[in-house]
C-alpha cells in the first residue's frame, strides 16, 4: 500500500517523519530513495525527534553508518546509514550490515537504499523523495 | 621516545612513527595505504570503501612504517591508536591491531581522539612553545565541521558545529551535481582558479546567526536548483566552482572571526582534510592576522591534512604525560566519540 504527502518546506518533512514515527515497529527497516538534497536526512533527523535521541544527526555520508542511542522502550537504536558512496552491496556487508538488521532492538534507517537493493529484508519500508517545481516542495510517498 | 601511530577511522589505514627528543617531533615514517602499491602484492584494486581491505592492508602497512623509520617493535615506547569518532567496523581494524600488538610487544597503548588529532598535527610543524592557549580551533573534513575552544592541549569544548552536511561532503556532492569526478575537494579548488566567484549568487547559510554553527546541505541544495535544466559550459562549471567554494569559505571565515573575537584565544588552529584547499588556508591567514594581530595562526602542513597517523602519534605523545597508566583491554571503540 502506497500513501502520498506533499511537503512544503523542511520542517514539514521531519513533521510528517514523526508522525511516521508512531507507526514504527521495532526491528523495522526504512529504505530512503531520492536525488541529492530531496530530504532524506531532514526526514531522518524528524524520527531521532521523535525517539527523543539527544545527539544531532548529521549526515553519515562520509562514515557510511552512524548508530544513535534512542530513549524508546522498544526501539533503542536508530542505525542511520548512507550508501551515497558505495560502489557496490558487498562493502555493505562488510561493515556488519547484517548484524545490525538482525538485532531486533534496531530501527534501520537507509538513504540511497535502491544501491543495495539485495540485502533488504522482507518488509522493508520504501520512502521516495522527490524534488518539485516549487524549491522547497516534495513529494513524499511511502510503501508498506 | 619513539610512538607508533595507526589510524583506521574511515576510509584510509595509515601508520607512522614518531620520535620525541627533548619535546622536539621528529617523524620517522608516515604511510596511508593509498600511498602503498598493495595492489600487486595482495592482488585486486583498493576499494573506496576499505572496511574489509583494511583488515588485509593494516599489517602491511605498520610493517612499512617501521622499515621506513629502521625501527624495530622493541624499540617502540608506546602504541597510539585512533578509538572514535568514525566508522565502527573501520576503528575496531585498527584498535584491534594495537591491542594486540600491545598485548604482544609489551608496550602501553594510548587511546587518541581523532578530531582533537586533527587540531594537534599542528604540533608536527609547529614550534611548540608557539601554540599558547587558550586556542580556537576549526576542523573541516569530509565528516566534521566544528568550532572548538581549547584551554590547553587536553581541554576541548566543542562551541559550533554543521548542524547537516560536514563541509568536505558538500565539495563532493556538489561535484557530483556538476558532474565532476571524486574527490570532490581538489577538483573544485582546480576549477575555482579558472572562475568566477560573483557570477553566481549562492546562499551564505546561517551567515548571519549569532552562534558558532553551519549548515552545508543548503548550500547543496543551492547549487541543485540553480542549475536545473541549464546545460553548462566549462567556463560557467569553474564559475560555479569558484561561487560555492567562496561560500563554503565565507561562512567558514565568518563563524571563526566570530568566535576568537568572542572567546579571545592566543591561538587558532585549523585541522582537517578541507584545511587542503587553498583558498580556505590564504583567507583565513589574511583575515586572522588582520583582524587580531596578536592570535598565532597554526595551519597543517599538506600532508598533515588528510587522515593519516602521525597526528594520530603526536596527539597521544601529550596524553602520556597527563596519564601513565593504560590498560589496552579496557580501550573500546566509539563511533560516536565526541571530544
Amino acid at each position: 500500500m502506497t500513501k502520498k504527502y506533499t511537503t512544503n518546506s523542511p520542517t514539514q518533512t521531519s513533521n510528517l517523519a514523526k508522525k511516521f514515527a508512531n507507526s514504527l515497529i521495532t526491528g523495522s527497516v526504512l529504505a530512503l530513495i531520492g536525488e541529492l538534497g530531496a530530504g532524506k536526512t531532514q526526514f531522518t533527523k524528524g524520527l531521532a525527534q521523535q525517539f527523543k535521541i539527544k545527539n544531532p544527526i548529521t549526515s553519515p555520508t562520509f562514515v557510511l553508518l552512524k548508530p544513535y542511542e534512542t530513549k524508546n522502550k522498544f526501539i533503542k537504536q536508530l542505525i542511520h546509514i548512507d550508501c551515497y558512496r558505495l560502489t557496490n552491496e558487498q562493502e555493505l556487508i562488510d561493515i556488519g550490515f547484517n548484524e545490525f538488521v538482525q538485532d531486533k532492538n534496531n530501527l534501520i534507517v537507509i538513504e540511497w537504499a535502491d544501491k543495495i537493493k539485495n540485502l533488504l529484508p522482507a518488509g522493508t519500508v520504501w520512502i521516495k523523495f522527490k524534488n518539485t517545481r516549487k524549491p522547497n516542495s516534495r513529494q513524499i510517498s511511502i510503501t508498506k | 621516545m619513539k610512538i607508533l601511530g595507526i589510524e583506521t577511522s574511515c576510509d584510509e589505514t595509515a601508520a607512522a612513527v614518531l620520535e620525541i627528543k627533548q619535546s622536539k617531533f621528529n617523524l620517522l615514517s608516515n604511510i596511508v595505504s593509498s600511498q602503498i602499491k598493495t595492489h600487486a602484492k595482495f592482488g585486486g584494486i583498493v576499494p573506496e570503501v576499505a572496511a574489509r581491505m583494511q583488515s588485509e592492508t593494516i599489517l602491511p602497512v605498520i610493517d612499512q612504517a617501521l622499515k621506513q623509520a629502521a625501527t624495530k617493535p622493541h624499540h617502540i615506547n608506546y602504541i597510539a591508536v585512533t578509538h572514535g569518532p568514525g566508522l565502527i567496523t573501520s576503528l575496531i581494524v585498527g584498535l584491534e591491531t594495537a591491542k594486540t600488538l600491545s598485548f604482544a610487544w609489551d608496550k602501553p597503548l594510548i587511546p587518541v581522539n581523532h578530531i582533537a588529532a586533527h587540531l594537534l598535527a599542528n604540533y608536527l610543524s609547529a614550534k611548540p612553545s608557539s601554540i599558547k592557549y587558550p586556542a580556537v580551533g576549526l576542523i573541516v573534513s569530509g565528516g566534521h565541521t566544528q568550532l572548538v575552544l581549547m584551554k590547553n592541549k587536553s581541554n576541548y569544548k566543542i562551541i559550533g558545529q554543521s548542524v547537516d552536511d560536514a563541509v568536505g561532503e558538500a565539495f563532493d556532492k556538489v561535484a557530483k551535481i556538476l558532474g565532476l569526478g571524486y574527490p570532490g575537494g581538489p577538483i573544485i579548488s582546480q576549477l575555482a582558479q579558472q572562475g568566477k566567484a560573483n557570477v553566481t549568487k549562492l546562499p551564505r547559510p546561517m551567515i548571519s546567526q549569532p552562534n558558532f554553527n553551519f549548515s552545508f546541505s543548503g548550500l547543496k541544495t543551492a547549487v541543485l536548483y540553480s542549475i536545473k535544466n541549464k546545460k553548462l559550459n566549462q567556463n560557467q562549471i569553474a564559475n560555479y566552482c569558484a561561487s560555492f567554494q567562496q561560500a563554503c569559505v565565507d561562512v567558514l571565515l565568518s563563524k571563526t572571526l566570530r568566535a576568537i573575537k568572542n572567546f579571545q584565544p592566543k591561538s587558532f588552529l585549523l585541522g582537517g582534510g578541507v584545511a587542503a584547499n587553498p583558498l580556505l588556508r590564504k583567507t583565513l591567514q589574511e583575515k586572522i592576522s588582520k583582524n587580531f594581530e596578536s592570535v598565532s595562526i597554526h595551519i597543517p602542513e599538506l600532508r598533515f591534512t588528510g587522515d593519516n597517523a602521525a597526528m594520530i602519534a603526536a596527539a597521544a605523545y601529550f596524553q602520556i604525560k597527563n596519564n601513565k597508566k593504560n590498560n589496552f583491554k579496557n580501550i573500546k571503540a566509539n563511533p560516536n566519540l565526541s571530544l
